[in-house]
């Protein structure tokens, strides 16, 4: 929500109102991105796709999540427009020195921490795509918090 | 014209009011500045936050030995493995013709939207800035999917340095015991919708065709760049030495082809080794013959007697597999060599196994742990007391372990965790049990959670910690807490017979054609 300052009695003159609409406008924007009352707990930042070929195969998911709220919050699902479906998934190397993936119920985002979807952890497997994507494209992805809500990012198509 | 708005005397002061405006403005635009510079600006309204970014995130840890390329070089020189497979066009291929350059190898598959797409993008970053002279094999451990035509469209978004090779899946495996990649398919139950797992390494190949480096995944393109160079160096100043003994994967001097196909191998009991068998005509689907199995040592002398191979053939699956059953003394590289007489045709192949220190686990031959395994009836029906699945198979805790071993029923138990995952196989076991009891109705499948913990408001909280977690009782009493493996080896699977013997055993990641062939085995009494 974008909030303003309530307008202050008493200023008099064209350059004091223009001072104060200014005001009022960065006031909005910068409480709306940084400000302790509204800033939102989660925020989604560097959100990109891999694809390795065609829209039969699947694609994957990386961003950085950061939660700057004072309570864990955990990504529960995903889902996007340009997808059939959408799973979480960790990659992790065994004991026996092989890599594989498997999907996960949700990941947790600690308070005042982040977590990181890069290749060879977190990803999310997109699965279905409805259209064949290119490094430059973007694909819109809807990721699902237990608290924060959905948190639509659009995510850059590029390669590693 | 615009009328001027009235003059005041006051006008062009700056009076009190007009000081506190230009305070506020100023600290809103340092509030404004600290966002941007957070890279948190998120604007929106309704609760939305999009956030639209092309800035590429931190992708997978870099190798500890990044700082020192010419580590990822082998200290010795041997000359590569074999690779013999059809590439796109149907076309054979191998390895040995394509020296005079730099050649990188990795496994994968196609499916994987991870691990090899991001292996793809750096191998490509490198042969894009290492200039001609490198080409890159791709060897698919996925040949049922990745098909020729299916590798074709896929080489096509590929550079034309870029290669993707198939084959058999006798001819895969044989490749990737070659050069010891490990690899298993891990089925979900959801047809056509398995994983791979697989070693991620790449392989460089020099010039001459020998093995000089192999890169962990996560090894950037401009370290992998050095170690070429540096490479490349060595190369010049020095010989290479012989190659080591030949390998025995790969088509034998006797025509058969040995593919083992088991995932966990163990010393110290007799252990159920599956095979693959090809000859000249392609796979070996005899259920008639029984082909002879000699457990060779590293030094070429035979270990105890060959044993016959046991066909067996799972229902709805049309190759047979082979299972001989061998007493591996000690941990370590054996090697088999396998006779068959397919109709009048002899055939003899080899193949190499690497044989798990077995620890404390519970020993392959000897009498099942009776330990109780808890069920549904002992938790009054609260099933988050026994498993941290959050959509639990209640056939998984229908029956105790002691229950099925009085009843003189084959079993296969389950050790694993869906929530506290230690290693990155953790939950798939219990994936592949679910689609394996649904294959096996009449058998029991047991889940048992390998470590305690509490439930609290419905969620379960770990008792110690990943790095440190505690055994369950049930867990304890089968032994996989022990050296060398330790209570973060999960998961693990054993299978049980009808007489209460431990027949198998798994540990990490498994494939589930291996279990089946395994339970096709004990459900006939086998």
């Amino acid at each position: 929500m974008i909030r303003r300052f309530a307008p202050v009695a008493c200023i008099r003159g064209r350059a004091v109102l223009l001072c104060f609409a200014l005001v009022a406008a960065l006031g909005g924007a910068a409480c709306s991105a940084g400000g302790p009352q509204a800033s939102p707990p989660i925020v989604v930042n560097g959100a990109w796709v891999q694809v390795s070929g065609g829209p039969e195969l699947p694609a994957a998911g990386y961003f950085e999540i950061d939660n700057r709220g004072s309570t864990d919050d955990s990504l529960v699902s995903a889902s996007s427009p340009g997808a059939a479906s959408v799973e979480l998934h960790q990659t992790m190397p065994d004991m026996s020195g092989m890599i594989g993936m498997t999907a996960v119920a949700q990941v947790t985002c600690p308070a005042g921490g982040s977590v990181t979807f890069a290749p060879g952890g977190y990803h999310l497997m997109i699965m279905g795509l409805s259209r064949q994507l290119a490094t430059g494209d973007t694909l819109e992805l809807d990721l699902v918090f237990a608290h924060a809500g959905t948190i639509v990012v659009q995510a850059a198509v590029r390669q590693v | 014209m615009a009328q001027r708005p009235t003059a005041t005397a006051s006008e062009g002061r700056l009076d009190g009011a007009f000081w506190l405006v230009l305070i506020l403005a100023g600290a809103c635009l340092g509030l404004l500045i600290t966002a941007a510079l957070r890279g948190g600006f998120a604007g929106g309204s309704g609760g939305s936050a999009p956030v639209a970014s092309g800035e590429p995130a931190a992708t997978g840890a870099a190798s500890p030995s990044a700082a020192n390329p010419a580590a990822f070089l082998y200290p010795a020189v041997h000359e590569a493995p074999p690779i013999s497979l059809i590439d796109p066009d149907g076309q054979p291929q191998t390895l040995a013709s394509m020296r005079g350059g730099i050649v990188l190898v990795f496994f994968g598959y196609t499916h994987c939207p991870d691990v090899c797409p991001a292996t793809i993008g750096v191998v490509e970053q490198l042969m894009a800035a290492y200039g001609p002279g490198i080409r890159t094999l791709f060897v698919t451990v996925d040949p049922e999917r990745d098909t020729t035509s299916w590798l074709k469209d896929f080489d096509s978004y590929r550079s034309t340095q870029f290669m993707a090779l198939t084959g058999t899946a006798a001819q895969i495996q044989a490749t990737a015991d070659a050069w010891s990649v490990k690899y298993a398919r891990v089925d979900t139950g959801v047809p056509g919708a398995y994983a791979m797992s697989h070693t991620a390494d790449v392989f460089a190949v020099d010039a001459q065709g020998q093995l000089r480096a192999h890169f962990p995944f996560g090894t950037t393109a401009p370290t992998m760049l050095a170690t070429l160079q540096a490479m490349a160096v060595a190369t010049a100043t020095t010989t290479p030495s012989k190659a080591p003994p030949a390998t025995t994967a790969g088509p034998a001097g006797g025509g058969l082809q040995v593919a083992v196909v088991s995932t966990s191998i163990w010393a110290g009991g007799p252990d159920p080794l599956i095979l693959a068998l090809s000859g000249p005509a392609g796979r070996l689907n005899d259920t008639t013959i029984e082909p002879s199995v000699q457990l060779v040592g590293a030094d070429g002398a035979p270990a105890g007697a060959p044993v016959p191979a046991v066909p067996v053939q799972p229902p709805g699956i049309g190759d047979v597999s082979y299972v001989a059953t061998v007493t591996i003394p000690a941990p370590g590289w054996w090697h088999l060599a396998v006779s068959a007489t397919p109709g009048s045709l002899a055939l003899s192949g080899t193949a190499d196994i690497a044989a798990l220190d077995p620890g404390t686990s519970a020993q392959l031959g000897s009498a099942a742990p009776t330990a109780h395994s808890p069920t549904l009836a002992d938790v009054s029906g609260d099933v988050t007391r026994l498993s941290t699945d959050p959509i639990p198979d209640l056939r998984l805790y229908g029956q105790s372990t002691s229950d099925v071993l009085a009843a003189h029923q084959p079993f296969v138990l389950v050790f694993d965790s869906a929530k506290f995952r230690v290693t990155s196989a953790c939950g798939k076991a219990l994936i592949m049990a679910r689609y394996l009891e649904d294959r096996w109705p009449a058998v029991p499948f047991i889940h048992v959670e390998p470590f305690r913990y509490d439930v609290v408001t419905d969620t379960p909280v770990l008792e110690g910690s990943l790095a440190d977690p505690t055994l369950t009782d049930v867990a304890t009493a089968w032994g996989i807490g022990g050296a060398p493996w330790g209570p973060t080896s999960m998961p693990w699977v054993f299978v049980v017979d009808g007489q209460g013997v431990v027949r198998a055993k798994y540990q990490g990641v498994m494939g589930s054609a291996d279990i089946d062939v395994l339970v096709a085995l004990i459900a006939k009494g086998g």
